[in-house]
């Protein structure tokens, strides 16, 4: 303990290891992004064809609730097409998704619930995981420097 | 958005025809949506389509759903619709 209080080169292998933790977890996160970008560059030619014959409309069906509907069009004159609702306004969850954009017609400004949920959403649908691992992450590194600059190796001292 | 159990359900497909369409209803109701009577709104979607196949619904493979994870075999088509104006009554 007293030399991994002193000793200089311990210290800098120390923070060798934090900065290797780091790097790999971010590298993981890089390899997750690049394998969702993969799922969208490849089957093109499918793509391009889905694209240009699915196409979405909306129209007001009543006025009080206000209710919209959405048509999913398919104008190929040969191929069916089946796709996934997820993120789509055929999703359950679709206005909760923030997949409408509303505006005030007389102010032009957006109807902010969309933005406040998402995140709200984000945050605890998906965020949470990541927060309480970068958290854990950030003390354990926090713990361990402080360890190695400490001038005590006493645990439970103040300074 | 929401973490996703995958692979989807079959349930969560949706097939359309050559030359057909298919139709969906929605109340714009809270809480996500609060909107005002006696006004107007202009409203549009748009997103991504996580997977589209060229292909009956029945004909998607277990293991084409399954690719959904990560896999090749997927197209993600971006879409978008026309905005219209809403009247709230």
């Amino acid at each position: 303990m007293a030399i991994l209080n002193y000793h200089p080169s311990i210290k800098f292998i120390g923070f060798t290891i934090v900065a290797f933790v780091f790097l790999t977890a971010t590298f993981k996160l890089k390899l997750i992004t690049s394998s969702m970008a993969s799922l969208s560059g490849l089957a093109a030619s499918n793509e391009a064809t889905a694209a240009s014959h699915l196409v979405f409309e909306l129209a007001q069906t009543t006025h009080s609730p206000p209710a919209i509907s959405v048509k999913v069009r398919n104008t190929h004159k040969t191929k069916t097409f089946t796709f996934l609702i997820w993120d789509t306004p055929l999703d359950p969850q679709a206005l909760a998704l923030g997949v409408f954009h509303v505006v005030d017609s007389a102010t032009g400004k957006p109807k902010a619930f969309s933005c406040i949920l998402q995140s709200w959403l984000v945050f605890t649908q998906v965020g949470i995981h990541g927060i309480l691992w970068k958290s854990a992450l950030l003390l354990s590194i926090m713990r361990l420097s402080r360890a190695l600059s400490s001038k005590k190796p006493d645990w439970s001292s103040k300074r | 958005m929401l973490n996703r159990v995958l692979p989807p359900a079959r349930e969560d497909l949706r097939e359309v025809k050559p030359n057909q369409a298919i139709d969906h209803y929605i109340v714009l109701k809270p809480p996500h949506v609060q909107l005002k009577s006696e006004q107007k709104y202009k409203i549009k979607a748009a997103g991504t389509i996580k997977a589209v196949w060229e292909k009956k619904k029945e004909d998607v493979s277990d293991a084409e759903l399954e690719d959904l994870g990560g896999g090749d075999a997927v197209a993600v088509v971006d879409f978008s619709t026309e905005e219209i104006e809403i009247e709230v009554a």
